[in-house]
C-alpha cells in the first residue's frame, strides 16, 4: 500500500526545489540581461521517474528537473561572425578612404597638388610676359615651392598612412594571437565539464561566442564545430589557428626568411607580411599567410594598404588604395622630373649625352645641372631628362615624390631665355627673352604619359589630377555603401541572435511570478501533507 | 510571434537614432559651408568638378595677364600716334623749306626744330612701360636706341647735324615678348623699335641734315627703298648746290612717306588688331567662366533653399527617433507588477 501522506510531501519537496531552480535560472537571466555574448537559459522541467515505484494506480512522483539548456543557434552565429567581419572590413577602409579623400579637397580649403599645379603655371605666364622682372620670377619660385610642398606633403600622407596601417597590423595580430589561445583554453574547459554527456558549460560557450565574435571582427575565420564541445579556428586557406587545446601565434615581419629582399614601401620602411614561424627556435622559417587573410580589421588594412608579392622589385606593384593613389602622385613627379626638366633645357637642347643646354638665365648661363625640379641623391640632368635608375637605386627609397625640392632658389637663376648666337662659341642672350618659359608653359596644355606600376595615362596634368579623384572618389563612395551595407546586416544579424538568445525582462519577470505562485503552491501542500500526518497522529 | 528582446530594440533604436543625426550632420553641414560635394568620394562627378574649379583659377590668371597685355598695347598705341602726328608736322615744314624761295638761314632754323622733333621721336622709341623699354623687345635693359659710337657722320664735327641714332638691337636678341591669354594662344606685346621707328628717325635726320646744308648718304639694305643713314655725307657748297639740297629735301619727305605708310600706320592697325584679339579671348574666357561658375553651381554648391529644407526633415525624423526611443525603452513591465 502506498503512503500517499509521504508522497505529498515528497512531491512537494522535490517541486519547491524545481520552482528554485527556475527561479535562480531566472535571475541569471536578468542578471546578464546587458552582457555580450550571453544567451538566455531555460529550465526542461520534467516529470520525475523513480525506480519501484508503487504498482497500480500512480499518483506519480512530482517533477524535477532534466536540463538547463543554452538558447543558442550555430547558424545565427556564424551569420553574426560573418557580418560581423563585413563590417571590420568596410570600416576600416573607409576610415582611411576618408583620410585619402581628404588630401583631394574640392573646396579650396586647402591647397591641393591641383590648385598648386595651376597656380605654378598661372606664375610662368605671369613671367612670359615680363621675363626680366625679379618680382615675377620670385613668385615662380614661391609657387613652384608650394606646387614641390603640395606633391611631397599629399605622397608623404599617403605613405604615413601606409606606415600606420602597418603599425597597426601588428597591434591587431597580437590581439587575435591573445583571441585565439584564449579560446583554446575554453575549449579545454568546456570539454572537461562537458565529458559527462549531459552537463552544458553555458558559462564557458558564452564567453567562447564573444571571443569568436571579436576574432571574426579581426579576419574572416571558419569555426568548426568538433568532439567534446570543442571548435576548431582556421583562415580561408584551411591554416589552423586553433585546434583542440592549441592555438598558433601569428607574427608581423618586414625580414620574413621566405624573401631575401622584400619590395619596398611607399615611404623608407618596408612591405610587413604575416607569418607563421614554423620552426619556433631562433632559426626563423616563414609561412606567408598575407594572401589568405581576408576581411576584418586586418583584411580591410591589408586591402588599404596592399598587398606585394614578396618577389616584387617596387613598392607600386603592391595592390589597395593607397598605393594606387600614391603611384598617381609619383608619376606626376617623375613626369615633371623629366618633361619639365628637359624642356628647362632650352627649344634647342641637344639630345646627346653630357647635355647641352640652349636656355639660359638672367645672367645668361645655363640653368642649373640638377634641373628645376630635384631630389635628394640627384647625381645631374641626363640628356634624355630625369629621374636615372641609378639614382633611385642609390637613394634607397623607392621614389621621389617625399624628397621632391626646387633645384634653385635664386629668382635669377630661371631659365627663361635662350641662347640666342645660333651655336656661336659665345652664348648670346637677351634679358627680356621669355621663349623657354613659352616652352615650359606649353606643357600644361601638352599630352603626356604618366605610368608607374599598373597605373598608366595619358593627358595633361589636369587631365591626371582628375582622373585621380575620380580614381579616389569613387573608392570612397564604394566603401561608404559598403560600410553602410555591412553595418545595417551586422545590426540584422544581432537582431536575430536577440531574438533567439537574447534576456527579454518582460519573459523572465512573467516567468518570475508563475514559478513564484507555483513555489508557494508546492510549500502550501507541504502544509497539507503535514496537516493530514497530524490528523492520523491525533488518532492515536 | 516574433520574440522580442530588451538588447534588440535598445541596438535597433540606437541605430535609427544614429543614421538619423548622420542625416542631420550631412544637412547641416551643407547649410554651414554651402558646399553639397566638399570630397571627391562626395560626388561621382569630382573630376568634372576639378575641371571647372581649374578652369576658374586659369581664367584668372589669363585675364590678369589680359589686363596687363591691353594696358602695355594701348600705351605702345599712343606712342605711335604721336609719333605718326609728330611726322605729319615734320612734313608739313619739310614741304615748306622745299621751297627754291626759303633761304639758307631759313633752312637752318627749320632743321633746329626738326632735331628737336627727333630727341622728341627717340625719346618716345626710348620709353619704358613698367620700367622696361618696351621697344628693345627682349633686349629691354638698355635704351634702344643710341647715339652712334664713336663718331656720328663725318661731316658736321659737332652740333646737331653731326649726332647719329642707331638702333642698339644686337644681332639675334630682337625677339619678340608674347604673353599667353588662353590656353594655347599668345599674342605678342612687343615690337622691335628698329621696325617701328628707325625710318622715321632716318627721314627726320637726313631731312635735318639737308636743310642744315648737309648732305646724307643712305644705304638702301634697310627695307626702306631710299634707305637709312650710313653715316656719310658733306656738306653742300651754297648756293651752288641749293637744288641738290632741295632734292633732298623732297627726298626725306619721301622717307617721311615711307615711314608713315609703312611702319607707323601698319603698327597701329597691328596694335589695334591684337587688342581686338584681346577682346575675342576676353568674351571667351567670360563664357568660360560663366559655364565652370554654372557648373559648380549645378555640381557642387548645395542650394541654400534645398538644402535647409533637407535639414529640417533630418530634424524631425531624428525628434521622432528620439522621442520613440525615451517611450519604448521606458515601458516596463515592473511597472505594472
Amino acid at each position: 500500500m502506498t503512503n500517499y501522506s509521504a508522497k505529498i510531501l515528497n512531491i512537494s519537496v522535490g517541486a519547491l526545489n524545481a520552482q528554485q531552480a527556475v527561479i535562480a535560472t531566472t535571475s541569471g537571466n536578468i542578471a546578464n540581461v546587458n552582457t555580450p555574448g550571453y544567451a538566455r537559459r531555460t529550465v526542461d522541467l520534467q516529470t520525475r521517474i523513480t525506480s519501484g515505484s508503487g504498482s497500480g494506480l500512480d499518483v506519480g512522483n512530482g517533477v524535477e528537473v532534466g536540463r538547463i539548456l543554452r538558447i543558442a543557434d550555430e547558424f545565427v552565429e556564424r551569420q553574426l561572425r560573418a557580418s560581423t567581419t563585413d563590417l571590420g572590413s568596410a570600416q576600416v577602409e573607409n576610415q582611411y578612404l576618408s583620410r585619402i579623400q581628404d588630401l583631394f579637397s574640392l573646396t579650396g580649403d586647402r591647397p591641393t597638388i591641383a590648385s598648386s599645379l595651376t597656380s605654378f603655371f598661372s606664375s610662368l605666364n605671369d613671367l612670359q610676359g615680363e621675363p626680366a622682372s625679379v618680382e615675377l620670377r620670385n613668385n615662380v619660385i614661391a609657387k613652384g615651392q608650394d606646387l614641390v610642398n603640395s606633391i611631397s606633403d599629399t605622397y608623404n600622407a599617403l605613405a604615413g598612412m601606409q606606415d600606420e596601417a602597418n603599425q597597426r597590423l601588428s597591434t591587431e595580430v597580437q590581439t587575435v594571437n591573445s583571441l585565439t589561445s584564449q579560446i583554446a583554453g575554453l575549449n579545454g574547459l568546456i570539454s572537461a565539464r562537458e565529458s559527462n554527456g549531459t552537463a552544458v558549460a553555458g558559462d564557458e560557450r558564452d564567453q567562447r561566442d564573444q571571443l569568436l565574435n571579436k576574432l571574426s571582427e579581426k579576419l574572416h575565420v571558419s569555426v568548426v564545430p568538433g568532439d567534446n564541445g570543442q571548435v576548431s579556428v582556421t583562415l580561408d586557406n584551411g591554416f589552423p589557428l586553433v585546434y583542440g587545446t592549441n592555438s598558433r601565434n601569428l607574427e608581423v615581419t618586414s625580414t620574413p626568411t621566405f624573401a631575401a629582399n622584400p619590395p619596398p614601401g611607399l615611404s623608407s620602411q618596408r612591405m610587413s607580411y604575416i607569418v607563421y614561424d614554423y620552426d619556433g627556435t631562433s632559426a626563423q622559417s616563414h609561412a606567408d599567410l598575407t594572401p589568405g587573410i581576408t576581411g576584418g580589421t586586418i583584411g580591410g588594412l591589408l586591402a588599404i594598404r596592399g598587398r606585394n608579392d614578396p618577389s616584387n622589385t617596387s613598392a607600386f606593384q603592391a595592390d589597395g588604395e593607397l598605393v594606387a593613389v600614391a603611384s598617381r602622385v609619383e608619376a606626376l613627379t617623375r613626369n615633371l622630373l623629366t618633361s619639365f626638366n628637359t624642356q628647362n633645357l632650352g627649344p634647342d637642347r641637344s639630345a646627346a649625352a653630357g647635355f647641352q643646354a640652349s636656355s639660359a638665365d638672367l645672367n645668361g648661363n645655363p640653368p642649373s645641372a640638377f634641373g628645376f625640379f630635384t631630389y635628394t641623391g640627384n647625381t645631374g640632368v641626363t640628356a634624355t631628362g630625369q629621374p636615372s635608375a641609378a639614382d633611385l637605386a642609390a637613394s634607397g627609397v623607392d621614389n621621389f615624390s617625399s624628397s621632391l625640392t626646387l633645384a634653385i632658389s635664386d629668382p635669377r637663376a630661371i631659365a627663361a631665355g635662350r641662347d640666342l648666337s645660333g651655336g656661336a662659341a659665345t652664348a648670346q642672350y637677351a634679358p627680356g627673352d621669355g621663349s623657354n618659359i613659352s616652352g615650359l608653359i606649353g606643357l600644361q596644355s601638352q599630352s603626356q604619359t604618366f605610368s608607374l606600376g599598373s597605373y598608366s595615362f595619358i593627358g595633361t596634368y589636369d587631365a591626371a589630377y582628375q582622373e585621380t579623384i575620380t580614381n579616389v572618389g569613387s573608392a570612397k563612395s564604394r566603401a561608404d555603401v559598403n560600410e553602410k551595407v555591412a553595418a545595417s546586416s551586422q545590426t540584422a544579424a544581432q537582431t536575430r541572435r536577440d531574438e533567439v538568445s537574447g534576456v527579454s525582462l518582460d519573459e523572465e519577470f512573467t516567468n518570475l511570478i508563475k514559478f513564484q505562485k507555483a513555489y508557494q503552491a508546492s510549500a502550501r501542500m507541504i502544509k497539507v501533507g503535514e496537516q493530514l500526518l497530524d490528523e492520523v497522529l491525533q488518532l492515536l | 510571434m516574433t520574440r522580442i528582446a530588451q538588447g534588440q530594440l535598445a541596438r535597433q533604436l540606437l541605430f535609427a537614432v544614429q543614421n538619423n543625426y548622420n542625416d542631420v550632420g550631412r544637412a547641416s553641414r551643407q547649410v554651414s559651408t554651402g558646399y553639397k560635394v566638399e570630397k571627391p568620394g562626395d560626388s561621382d562627378v569630382a573630376g568634372t568638378i576639378q575641371n571647372f574649379r581649374n578652369s576658374l583659377q586659369k581664367v584668372d590668371s589669363y585675364q590678369q595677364g589680359i589686363g596687363l597685355t591691353r594696358s602695355a598695347l594701348s600705351f605702345q598705341e599712343g606712342i605711335v600716334t604721336q609719333v605718326s602726328d609728330m611726322m605729319e608736322r615734320a612734313k608739313e615744314l619739310a614741304t615748306q623749306g622745299a621751297n627754291e624761295t626759303v633761304d639758307a638761314a631759313t633752312r637752318k632754323q627749320m632743321a633746329t626744330e626738326i632735331y628737336q622733333m627727333r630727341e622728341q621721336l627717340v625719346v618716345l622709341a626710348n620709353s619704358k612701360y613698367q620700367d622696361r623699354y618696351i621697344y628693345g623687345q627682349s633686349d629691354d635693359d638698355d635704351p634702344p636706341f643710341d647715339q652712334a659710337a664713336p663718331a656720328g657722320y663725318t661731316e658736321p664735327a659737332t652740333g646737331d647735324s653731326s649726332i647719329r641714332y642707331v638702333f642698339d638691337g644686337e644681332p639675334g636678341t630682337d625677339v619678340a615678348k608674347n604673353v599667353n591669354i588662353t590656353g594655347d594662344i599668345s599674342v605678342r606685346t612687343s615690337t622691335s623699335g628698329q621696325s617701328v621707328f628707325a625710318n622715321a628717325i632716318g627721314a627726320l635726320e637726313t631731312l635735318g641734315r639737308a636743310l642744315d646744308g648737309y648732305d646724307t648718304t643712305l644705304a638702301a639694305s634697310a627695307g626702306s627703298p631710299l634707305g637709312l643713314p650710313t653715316g656719310g655725307g658733306t656738306a653742300y657748297t651754297l648756293p651752288d648746290q641749293k637744288s641738290a639740297q632741295t632734292a633732298q629735301i623732297q627726298a626725306s619727305i619721301d622717307m617721311i612717306d615711307y615711314a608713315l605708310k609703312s611702319n607707323l600706320t601698319p603698327e597701329r592697325t597691328d596694335l589695334g588688331a591684337r587688342q581686338n584679339r584681346l577682346d575675342v579671348a576676353q568674351a571667351v574666357l567670360d563664357s568660360t567662366k560663366q559655364t565652370a561658375t554654372d557648373g559648380l553651381n549645378g555640381l557642387q554648391n548645395a542650394d541654400s533653399a534645398t538644402a535647409i529644407s533637407q535639414f529640417q526633415q533630418a530634424q524631425y525624423s531624428l525628434q521622432a527617433a528620439m522621442q520613440v526611443t525615451s517611450k519604448v525603452l521606458n515601458m516596463s513591465i515592473l511597472d505594472y507588477l
